[in-house]
């Protein structure tokens, strides 16, 4: 959206915030593949220990 | 440590999240989004307790009554009923022995909705509203600040200020809000359930080791329960960023911490301010209204008693009174050499002697060492049992 010629800064964009590149935004999403992999791996050996909480 | 909290495991957690973040993130209407997001909270509450939504409806509807009472009686009956309640509530859930003495069986409620947690807002929201900091809260803002699903398993404790201060709506959810929200999550579920795992899988005895290998369980247990814990807090933050509900850090890289006033400052970071600002303020302008000595003296006695309530506050046993004196010992040392630092070095000395990477090195090593020690006080089989 443009006002004046300007273009009106949106509630989402934070001050400074780049815009993420596809590179970026690919590498991301594969090490949280790893992540949740490795996660998901380890529950069906029946992995899960839970904290005991306060 | 003694009961199991929310299980990640069990689905209901994921679906609250999940309602959370389909509900809220299209409403851009403050006083639709705050009794969306309580609602989320009253069914996450129904589901994970398997109660009816009356009870819990009840219950909260108490609550906001004496509250309210408190605002309008400045206190009086409706503090000490809730005082009373809120203290009586916390025994029972730390010491289930008592809680057996009663005809309804409300521990596993309380353990299931981590009270001691609960506990801590509760008492934040009564002092704000008894002493008129703050009028009583709209009873959806009440259910959202006492509740909030994603912050009940192992808080943070937000201040009742920081609740208020929150925008009511926050800022469209951006591509990139979203990645971090996910990352954070994906991060906590990582550390809790591969990394601290496999460390506990692999290394932990519960303290049944000996000599060198003890001294590395100590190493390792802090490790573990760092990875756990901090697990929790950006599993909150994620889910928090996703649905647009502020959510305070709890932690900033404690184990570099140089000593035990910054670890404090860097580890259970809402637990800390808490008892700065519940415990720790109050004592020192009541002492120093009080008593003339030394503030250094002061400053002694106010750690010390609110470093022991913070080690009852966990649990109600010796080894936890132990834990939290320790680190009261740790915090009195640390702001006497403070103290003497200053008088010593002057201020260039002293800006000197925190550049000194040697000093860092030592310090942070130390400190490392001092928590890891604490840490066995609560978890060594003193009874010969499992930690």
């Amino acid at each position: 959206m443009r006002i004046a010629g300007k273009p009106v800064p949106q509630p989402s964009a934070r001050e400074g915030e780049k815009p993420l590149s596809l590179w970026e935004l690919a590498w991301r999403v594969v090490w949280m593949t790893v992540q949740l992999t490795l996660v998901f791996w380890l529950a069906q050996r029946g992995a899960f220990f839970f904290y005991q909480g306060f | 440590m003694s009961e199991a909290t929310i299980d990640l495991v069990g689905g209901q957690f994921w679906i609250a999240l999940a309602l959370g973040i389909v509900l809220l993130t299209p409403l851009r209407h403050p006083g639709l989004r705050r009794w969306v997001f309580a609602a989320v909270n009253v069914a996450f509450l129904v589901l994970l307790l398997k109660v009816s939504p009356l009870v819990v409806g009840a219950s909260l509807l108490i609550t906001f009554g004496l509250l309210k009472g408190v605002e309008q009686r400045g206190g009086g009956v409706f503090l000490w009923v809730l005082g009373v309640a809120i203290t009586v509530l916390f025994l029972i859930h730390k010491r289930p022995d008592l809680g057996r003495l009663l005809p309804v069986q409300v521990n596993p409620i309380l353990a299931a909705v981590s009270f001691s947690y609960v506990a801590l807002r509760l008492v934040e929201l009564l002092r704000a509203v008894s002493q008129k900091q703050h009028p009583a809260p709209h009873i959806a803002e009440m259910i959202n600040y006492l509740i909030p699903f994603h912050m009940l398993p192992a808080g943070p404790i937000q201040s009742y200020q920081d609740f208020r201060a929150a925008p009511s709506v926050p800022a469209a959810l951006s591509m990139r809000s979203a990645l971090e929200g996910t990352e954070r999550i994906v991060l906590g579920l990582f550390k809790k359930y591969v990394l601290a795992y496999l460390i506990q899988r692999t290394f932990l005895t519960g303290f049944h080791s000996e000599g060198l290998y003890f001294v590395l369980e100590m190493q390792l247990f802090y490790l573990w329960l760092f990875l756990d814990f901090t697990a929790y807090s950006d599993i909150a933050v994620g889910a928090g960023r996703l649905m647009g509900i502020e959510t305070p850090e709890n932690f900033d890289r404690p184990l570099s911490a140089r000593n035990m006033i910054q670890f404090w400052e860097r580890w259970h970071i809402s637990l800390s301010l808490f008892i700065r600002r519940n415990l720790f303020i109050p004592i020192q302008l009541g002492l120093q209204r009080r008593i003339s000595i030394h503030p250094l003296w002061i400053a002694s006695v106010a750690f010390a008693v609110s470093f022991l309530l913070c080690g009852l506050w966990h649990q109600l046993s010796w080894s936890f009174l132990a834990w939290g004196g320790f680190h009261a010992i740790g915090l009195i040392l640390c702001n006497l050499y403070a103290n003497y630092l200053k008088k010593q070095l002057k201020r260039s000395g002293v800006k000197e002697y925190l550049q000194s990477r040697r000093a860092r090195v030592l310090a942070t090593f130390l400190t490392y060492q001092w928590v890891a020690f604490s840490l066995v006080l609560i978890a060594y089989p003193w009874n010969g049992g499992g930690a």
